[in-house]
């Protein structure tokens, strides 16, 4: 149902729902029940035209969230390797360190 | 002496080319560096998509409770107990089933939060400053193992860790600040029709609640209502009308709220448009200097550095 098709059986509900509510305080007692049913009816057609519009908006958005997280899982995997590279720095300070240190000692063992 | 001379020469040299090579780099373009202004706006729309990140869902959890106190009122005037009975249920039900829905679109709309929070730590200084201390271990290695030498040599050559480590911490600090922009600037354009298509949708989403040629929920919701109390709820006691006006006020507040929500998503949107710009733009004479002073910055604290490691070692 295209969207002004379906807005405008929305209006046509909800203006039959308004007629047969005040109808239905000035009605007798078999056709109130009668009314109140078709009532009912229309208040359940009108809940599932609003739940399906709802739904399909918040699939749109489920979707479209699925992408972010493409990028998101990517811009991740650029942390993890910066995190690598910082890792990689000390490492290497702490190799140099103890070279440093190992130099110092064999230059002691020379003099 | 001559010896160490030369050693101090080589030394002030050395910090001396490693920061024209750096700066040189810097004007060309060729090392984009993360600025604070930069840091700034990604701090900014992280904070905006946190938030917002929950507003639909509080929209379609407003609505399922409103939904249930009208299937409420309606059964307050049913015909017999079995249609009030049924109506109470039917409207527990519907609650439900928005009630899941709420959390669905909750669950999509926490990517924007993740989205920020990766952006977050892109941006963050825990990659360079986890570098400080092991740089901050080489030189005082280095300058305790030169006072071992001197000692033992008797001889005089200057200490020269703080600098070892301050040029290493600077280097390595402008190498991941130019990594963390490009890693940045990726995520932004990668991200920015995702960003767009889904605020275009929160606003669509929204605008079932309230907007022109929209289903108009909530007015609806509010119609019911009104034609309910008009028909049958005035002749109830005092409590029924205090009931629908509190109702009225929820609905009025629901209603600002949806509006609210819809400006905040073109905000949002507007936002990463920002943040991309900033990212991305070619530098002009002000983002140079802030590139520089950002490159100053990091100097000085490969300075401070030095004083601390040279404080520790005299």
């Amino acid at each position: 149902m295209a969207n002004t098709e379906k807005l405008a059986v929305l209006k046509k509900i909800r203006s039959v729902k308004k007629e047969i509510q005040v109808l239905k305080e000035t009605a007798g007692h078999p056709a109130k029940k009668e009314l109140e049913d078709a009532f009912i009816f229309l208040d359940d057609f009108e809940d599932e035209l609003i739940y399906r519009e709802l739904e399909k908006r918040v699939t749109e958005i489920e979707s479209i969230s699925k992408k972010l997280k493409a990028v998101i899982k990517t811009a991740s995997e650029k942390s993890d390797d910066l995190e690598e590279i910082a890792e990689k720095i000390n490492n290497i300070a702490d190799l140099f360190s103890k070279l440093i240190d190992i130099a110092c000692k064999g230059a002691e063992l020379l003099l | 002496m001559i010896k160490i001379v030369s050693v101090n020469k080589l030394k002030n040299r050395f910090k001396w080319l490693a920061f024209s090579v750096l700066l040189t780099f810097c004007l060309t373009g060729c090392v984009e560096l993360l600025t604070e202004s930069q840091i700034r706006e990604i701090k900014k729309f992280s904070a905006a998509s946190n938030t917002y990140s929950e507003y639909p869902g509080a929209v379609v959890k407003a609505h399922a409770d409103l939904s249930l106190n009208n299937q409420l009122t309606n059964a307050s005037s049913a015909v017999n107990g079995k249609n009030a009975f049924g109506m109470i249920e039917k409207g527990i039900e519907k609650q439900k089933r928005l009630v899941a829905l709420g959390k669905r679109a909750d669950t999509a709309c926490r990517i924007l939060r993740s989205y920020s929070g990766i952006l977050d730590k892109l941006s963050s200084d825990s990659y360079t400053s986890d570098t400080q201390a092991s740089v901050e271990k080489l030189g005082s290695q280095l300058d305790y193992s030169i006072k071992e030498y001197n000692q033992t040599a008797k001889s005089s050559v200057t200490l020269f860790g703080g600098t070892v480590a301050a040029i290493l911490k600077g280097t390595a600090s402008v190498y991941i600040k130019n990594k963390q922009h490009t890693a940045i600037k990726t995520a932004v354009q990668e991200a920015d029709p995702a960003i767009e298509e889904i605020t275009n949708t929160i606003i669509a989403f929204l605008e079932t609640y309230a907007g022109p040629n929209s289903l108009e929920i909530l007015q609806a919701e509010r119609d019911d209502l009104q034609t309910w109390y008009e028909t049958a709820g005035y002749k109830q006691p005092l409590s029924t009308s205090i009931w629908v006006l509190e109702k009225l006020k929820i609905i009025e507040s629901i209603l600002m709220f949806v509006d609210k929500s819809k400006k905040a998503a073109t905000d949002l949107r507007a936002a990463h448009t920002v943040l991309i710009t900033k990212i991305e733009k070619k530098m002009d004479l002000k983002d140079t200097i802030e590139v520089i002073e950002t490159l100053v910055d990091e100097v000085e604290a490969a300075k401070d550095l030095k004083d601390k490691i040279e404080k520790q070692t005299i």
